[in-house]
């Protein structure tokens, strides 16, 4: 059976031709994902996640390489592609100051369905989501975690085949959260879809996925099932701080029966499950009052790829 | 050999593009993307408390013309005629009701395309619609606004003429200086939108993106009439401004005969109009290039 999404030999520079200062956000990555697969792409900022997302779409031209979305080629067939995605940005995907209703008729008309299909549907996503009474209201006057809700119903709508979520919840409270997760999982339960999701919170990607893709600048440093990747693969950490001088006495207190390693700026904390305690040892420095810059995990992997890189770079 | 057959292979893909480009969808579908946007555009860029306040300026060429001829537009009457007044007023209100629609027309580009419309326009990428019937929709939607100002604005104009002075412009006349503000409005916000769709693409903000346009239509315009005023060999610079083409139009058209008029020829005229129609297009056409062409 053929992959339902193929990235091949993905790369993508951004300010090509204008800016001389170039950013390289993908570097030729190759990847296949199978319809009904839920996959995350997990990394720091500047990992690339949201430009796989974006190339995906076929909202960025790759500098190489294609995407194919059931062999056909994203950026030679947008509009039948994209009829195939419903896209979570991580920003606001609806305007604040128009009735719910009215933005999602509006739309379920552009993405193809009738007047009595988007108005039906437009009605039964806003009874799923909890926002029936909010029918005629404008999003500005929702909470975040309701406007995230809304903007999960603005997805979904036209039943796409393709979902794919940026970062959909990183700024609302764990109530909130666990409602979208819940949300999420009874629409892709219910009709099998193919979710791709981009975080950088292990535990969203626990909840939400059953394959993990590990991203640090432009690459796949990891990728397989994710209670694999989380138990075997990935035993260490790098937690680079913000102070160039940090306050060593601090940081010893918080990593206190931790195995790590510590140079300047950056800390490697070694543990079996590196990645699922990522985030309490976050928590515990952040506590502790040392500010962290960024995190990601680290594997031996990661050094490999950088001289597969020199090659390709040479080729090029 | 190898090269020519590149080449060859580079026509070929080209042209097969082009003809997918055509053939992907039927046409009525493109429309129905452009209606359906217009329509959600124009509701959203229309009822705002920022566009009725504007709306409330519809009032402004009446006040203006008539307060101008306020304390003797009887003997203008007597010794113009009513036909001429007529005349005389519609082309008053075409030259104070065009600075209000580019104003107009202005803001509701920068409401449409600006910085911030420019990111919630993002929502409309993901979705299965061509990113040229966006701007097409966006653009039909100000332009939209404009008219239903204009419309307003000549209508209150001879409302208010006729209860001052009794006299009422003719419907031929209404539709002239109606169409003639429009042009001034149109080529302000072809203008303005080219340079908001360049300062978008480098991440500009949107609001330094008037500035041209004020200079081309406002300050150029009018340091050039001043300068003329004590410098005999620049007048011929003036005919270099907008609002000098703007003006052989609107004198074409309306004005009695006499002024500007008389003196022009129809070179001049035929000129004015080839100006204002070809840069308002070619302005409309390099900021959809632009915008379709942006990674964003």
């Amino acid at each position: 059976m053929d992959p339902l999404i193929k990235v091949e030999y993905l790369s993508k520079i951004y300010g090509r031709y204008i800016s001389r200062a170039r950013v390289t956000s993908l570097r030729n990555l190759n990847f296949s994902i199978n319809k009904g697969e839920r996959i995350c792409l997990f990394g720091p900022n500047g990992a690339g996640k949201s430009t796989i997302m974006k190339a995906i779409m076929g909202l960025v031209k790759p500098t190489s390489g294609r995407v194919l979305i059931n062999n056909v080629n994203v950026q030679q067939s947008k509009i039948k592609t994209k009829k195939m995605i419903g896209y979570l940005p991580s920003d606001l995907n609806f305007y604040l100051t128009t009735p719910c209703k009215e933005s999602l008729y509006h739309f379920g008309l552009l993405r193809g369905l009738s007047r009595k299909e988007a108005k039906e549907e437009s009605e039964r996503l806003l009874e799923t989501i909890g926002l029936e009474k909010w029918w005629d209201i404008p999003p500005k006057l929702m909470s975040s975690g309701m406007r995230q809700r809304f903007s999960l119903a603005m997805a979904i709508i036209g039943d796409p085949e393709i979902i794919l979520f940026d970062e959909p919840i990183s700024f609302i409270d764990v109530q909130g959260k666990m409602k979208i997760y819940q949300l999420v999982h009874d629409y892709v339960t219910t009709s099998p879809k193919t979710v791709i999701m981009s975080t950088h919170n292990i535990q969203d990607a626990l909840i939400m996925s059953d394959r993990l893709i590990v991203m640090d600048r432009g690459q796949i440093i990891i990728d397989g099932p994710i209670t694999e990747v989380i138990k075997d693969r990935c035993k260490s950490m790098e937690i680079i701080l913000a102070d160039s001088q940090p306050n060593y006495d601090a940081i010893k207190k918080a990593l206190v029966e931790r195995n790590y390693e510590i140079s300047g700026r950056k800390i490697l904390i070694h543990a079996d499950n590196a990645l699922q305690i990522s985030i309490d040892i976050i928590n515990q420095l952040q506590f502790n009052g040392i500010p962290i810059f960024s995190y990601r995990p680290f594997v031996e992997q990661r050094r490999m790829s950088n001289e597969q890189e020199k090659t390709i770079g040479g080729k090029q | 050999m190898e090269k020519s057959q590149e080449k060859n292979q580079e026509k070929v893909q080209f042209f097969s593009r082009v003809l997918f480009y055509l053939s992907e969808r039927p046409i009525h579908l493109e429309f129905r993307e452009i209606w359906y946007i217009f329509r959600f555009e124009f509701k959203r860029l229309i009822f705002t408390i920022k566009f009725f306040i504007a709306l409330s300026l519809v009032l402004l060429p009446a006040v203006i013309f008539l307060n101008s001829i306020s304390s003797d537009y009887e003997a203008l009457i007597l010794d113009m005629g009513i036909a001429k007044f007529q005349k005389f007023c519609a082309s008053g209100f075409t030259i104070i009701g065009q600075f209000l629609l580019q104003m107009i027309g202005i803001m509701l580009v920068l409401d449409g395309f600006g910085k911030s419309a420019n990111d919630s326009m993002n929502r409309y990428f993901a979705l299965p619609v061509r990113k040229a019937n966006i701007f097409r929709g966006h653009l039909l939607a100000v332009i939209s606004g404009v008219i239903i100002t204009g419309i307003l604005g000549i209508i209150i104009f001879d409302l208010i003429l006729w209860i001052w002075t009794g006299v009422s412009i003719t419907f031929i006349l209404m539709i002239k200086a109606f169409f003639l503000t429009i042009i001034g409005a149109l080529l302000a916000i072809m203008i303005t939108l080219l340079f908001i769709i360049i300062a978008n693409f480098f991440n500009f903000s949107s609001s330094i993106a008037i500035i041209p346009t004020l200079f081309l239509f406002y300050i150029i315009p009018f340091l050039v009439n001043f300068v003329t005023q004590f410098v005999y060999s620049v007048p011929k610079a003036y005919e270099w401004t907008f609002m000098y083409h703007l003006a052989v139009i609107t004198d074409f058209w309306i004005q009695p005969q006499n002024g500007l008029q008389t003196i022009l020829d129809w070179k001049a005229k035929r000129r004015a109009w080839l100006i204002i129609s070809l840069i308002a297009y070619q302005s409309e056409l390099y900021s959809m290039l632009i915008f379709t062409n942006s990674e964003k």
